[in-house]
């Protein structure tokens, strides 16, 4: 085997254990919240280390690999891309801290509502950016514009939740702080999708050199 | 061929270049010696006739004539060139045009003998339109006698040894080539015959043909050659049989064997390992280039990575025991799955505890309303009757639980290859039913029957039909129960039709797991023992069939159960 199809698998098995890790953690945020496992919380919030420890050595590979082999077109466009992964899901892993904080600080106080919408919504923001990763590997066009098009359930689930959490906002205003911190990783999981959505469109970029980060989602797959 | 032409070559081509050169070389010398005769004869005649010219007034007519008659007949012709250059006299030239001829100071051979005594050369000349070769030397009265006489001796010589000399060297050289050619052949053609060999064995053919050499020292290499040949080919033959053996185990074992080579090159993957993971273990391909799936490549590397050499690892909410050896570069991994092994104990586990449970709620009635009526002599009568009614029924309902129990693991003993001795009537059993249930309950049962005869045990049958309809009597809200027996394409199809309520969708596989009742009938009205549907799932099991729950078209609950008929063997 060459050594320059070694580096791309090492890139490759790099990414896909930071892609376990930040999902995992949104996976155990997430149950932290349901089952109000504060430990599984703080748990969460250490492994963020893991994560930008990932970010920095698949950097310097990513630049190594740059340097050494000069890759050209599709190669080149595969390794900017994984740099720009790798940047989307150290944002992801940080969302990840800030939501178990938030799950921290409200274990502490009686739950406000029985969750069922948010671990769903997380489902969803997990298997995005899983798919993401896994479109990269397997340079899918069709894949990558289908994660761009799950976004609009995430966001419907986010309309639907902070509905809802205003709802209960109006109704006890005691749960004032308790209800904002829910908004607040209501937004997190949000956000997080649309980490994911990013990452489909720089695949788009990866697979066809064409740059759709501007463009309506309808627009691309009708052009 | 190659080492043919390379032999030709090497004896051919230095052989064709030393004749080139010797016959160059030839050639040179004999026109040089021709030369040099012909200037030692002119030499001996310019010494007669500069003898003659002392004797002779050379500058007369007379002798001019003479000189000219001389050189008509010997084609030598005879100057005498004065100190300055000017010609004396020329026996080609008439006597009378030589005082118009050129001054001779000029030429090489005349400036040689004025100068040094005596000149040679060679050249054209105009006078006689020829090729003529000069020889000038000074006489005694500083004079100079120049004597020159055609070049066409030598041309003729060396023309008549170049034609000879040509035909010499083809001859020679046909036979230079004929030989070199023989002589390669003879030398190429063994080596020709270890390259085929060579070829051969490398291209991997089996039984390569080994020709006959006639040199007893190739043949004893050959003769090497094919002994080390055919004992490869017989380690060959044992290692692809080990090799097959070892596939083959490998193929049939129920744990996956992956063997990795440096940076995890696939070295061998058993079926297993594809049927589990669902990926293509190319052999010389990467592992991690086999796979897209991340949990895939996180199991794989996680594996890798660990420190230990056994583990349990997690993927898809399967568990997995991943043993890990490392031999020098390579790295063996044997992969059990072990859900259904965990699942297994941890339905063990609960079944002891179900059994326990079941066996202890009757048990405890018995034993409570027993005791009271033992240490309450004096019980009102009625009360001691309904006692005495509970503790029957607590009785009949353990009766039942233990038969259940015992019928279920019975037919867990069976197992799918049994035979039966004779068909059994539909008719007996119907009847039977009929009578029974017209006599126990006030709902109406519908028996329809197509088949007058099957291949079914009675008793399996029988417990079936029971089980399915005291199931629909019990729970039904009906006032009738349909049953049907027929025969169709894929076998004997039993099916119970109630009148609902229906079975919620979530419940519908559980209700076929040991002890599991619905939530709806969970009241000790209708409490059963938990193991009907589980029965009649083990039945279903044993003639290759199944059972499933739909929903009819009048909103209640359809059991039907798939038979596969089994052969009849008489005793």
């Amino acid at each position: 085997m060459k050594k320059v199809d070694q580096e791309y698998i090492q890139l490759k098995t790099m990414l896909a254990s930071m892609c376990q890790i930040t999902t995992s953690m949104l996976q155990d945020a997430t149950k932290a919240l349901v089952t109000r496992d504060s430990m599984l919380a703080e748990r969460v919030i250490l492994r963020d280390d893991e994560v930008d420890a990932f970010d920095t050595c698949i950097d310097e590979h990513c630049l190594k690999m740059l340097a050494l082999y000069e890759p050209k077109a599709v190669d080149l466009r595969f390794v900017v891309t994984a740099l720009r992964i790798i940047v989307d899901l150290e944002r992801v892993g940080d969302h990840c801290t800030s939501i178990a904080k938030e799950v921290r600080k409200l274990n502490q106080s009686p739950p406000v509502k029985p969750y069922i919408d948010l671990p769903k919504m997380a489902d969803v923001a997990i298997l995005m950016i899983q798919d993401a990763i896994t479109a990269y590997f397997n340079k899918d066009i069709d894949a990558a514009l289908e994660i761009i098009r799950r976004d609009d359930i995430v966001d419907q689930l986010d309309d639907k939740i902070t509905e809802e959490l205003l709802g209960y906002m109006n109704a006890d205003l005691t749960n004032t702080r308790n209800i904002i911190s829910l908004m607040f990783i209501t937004r997190s999981i949000e956000r997080i999708a649309d980490y994911a959505t990013n990452i489909a469109e720089m695949i788009y970029f990866m697979a066809t050199g064409k740059i759709i980060k501007h463009c309506p989602p309808d627009k691309v797959i009708d052009g | 061929m190659r080492s043919f032409a390379k032999v030709f070559l090497v004896l051919f081509v230095p052989i064709f270049i030393a004749l080139i050169l010797t016959f160059y070389f030839t050639h040179s010398m004999m026109v040089s010696n021709a030369r040099h005769e012909l200037l030692q004869e002119m030499k001996n005649k310019w010494t007669i006739l500069a003898q003659q010219s002392h004797d002779l007034n050379l500058t007369t007519a007379e002798a001019h004539e003479r000189l000219a008659e001389l050189t008509q007949q010997t084609s030598l012709r005879m100057t005498l060139v004065d100190r300055s250059g000017r010609v004396l006299l020329d026996s080609l030239v008439p006597f009378a045009q030589i005082v118009a001829m050129e001054n001779h100071k000029g030429r090489p051979e005349v400036k040689a003998a004025i100068y040094s005594g005596e000149g040679f050369a060679t050249r054209f000349s105009s006078t006689t339109n020829m090729q003529m070769l000069y020889f000038a030397r000074k006489l005694s009265d500083d004079r100079v006698l120049r004597l020159a006489y055609p070049a066409t001796y030598v041309e003729s010589l060396q023309q008549k040894f170049t034609e000879q000399a040509i035909w010499a060297f083809f001859c020679l050289s046909l036979v230079v080539l004929l030989l070199a050619l023989y002589f390669a052949r003879k030398v190429s053609l063994p080596v020709q015959k270890l390259n085929y060999i060579a070829d051969n064995i490398e291209s991997g053919r089996n039984n390569v043909h080994f020709p006959r050499f006639k040199d007893p020292s190739m043949a004893k290499i050959a003769g090497l050659i094919y002994r080390i040949y055919a004992s490869m080919q017989k380690k060959n033959l044992e290692l692809a049989r080990d090799q097959q053996k070892l596939s083959h185990i490998f193929s049939t074992m129920d744990q996956g064997v992956l063997l990795l080579g440096k940076e995890n090159v696939i070295l061998h993957a058993n079926p297993w390992m594809e049927k589990e993971f669902g990926i293509d273990f190319i052999p010389g391909g990467s592992l991690f280039q086999a796979t897209n799936d991340i949990p895939l490549i996180n199991f794989f590397t996680g594996i890798l990575e660990q420190a230990t050499e056994t583990s349990r690892v997690s993927l898809y909410e399967e568990i997995f025991d991943v043993s890990l050896k490392q031999v020098e570069d390579q790295k063996l991994l044997l992969i059990r799955n072990l859900t259904k092994q965990i699942e297994y104990e941890l339905f063990k586990t609960e079944l002891t505890g179900n059994i326990s449970h079941e066996l202890k709620t009757p048990l405890a009635m018995i034993m409570g309303y027993a005791e009271t009526l033992r240490d309450t002599p004096d019980i009102d009568e009625k009360i001691r009757a309904r006692f005495l009614d509970n503790i029957f029924s607590s009785s009949v309902r353990l009766n039942n639980l233990i038969n259940d129990i015992i019928e279920l693991h019975k037919l867990e003993s069976v197992g799918g290859e049994f035979a039966i001795d004779g068909v059994t009537s539909l008719d007996e059993i119907v009847a039977d039913l009929r009578a029974f249930y017209a006599e126990t309950s006030d709902k109406t049962l519908i028996l329809e029957t197509e088949s007058a005869k099957v291949r079914i045990l009675p008793e399996h049958l029988q417990s079936i039909l029971t089980n399915l309809i005291d199931n629909a009597f019990k729970y039904s809200e009906g006032s009738s129960v349909i049953s049907n027996i027929r025969r169709s394409a894929a076998g004997l199809i039993v099916s119970v039709d109630d009148q609902g309520p229906l079975i919620a969708e979530g419940e519908r596989e559980r209700i076929f797991e040991r002890f599991y009742t619905c939530s709806q009938s969970r009241n000790k009205k209708h409490s059963g023992t938990g193991l009907g549907l589980s029965i009649i799932k083990h039945i279903a099991n044993l003639y290759q069939g199944t059972v499933r729950l739909e929903t009819n078209p009048e909103g209640g609950n359809r059991f039907i159960v798939l038979l596969q008929e089994k052969p009849v063997v008489p005793e």
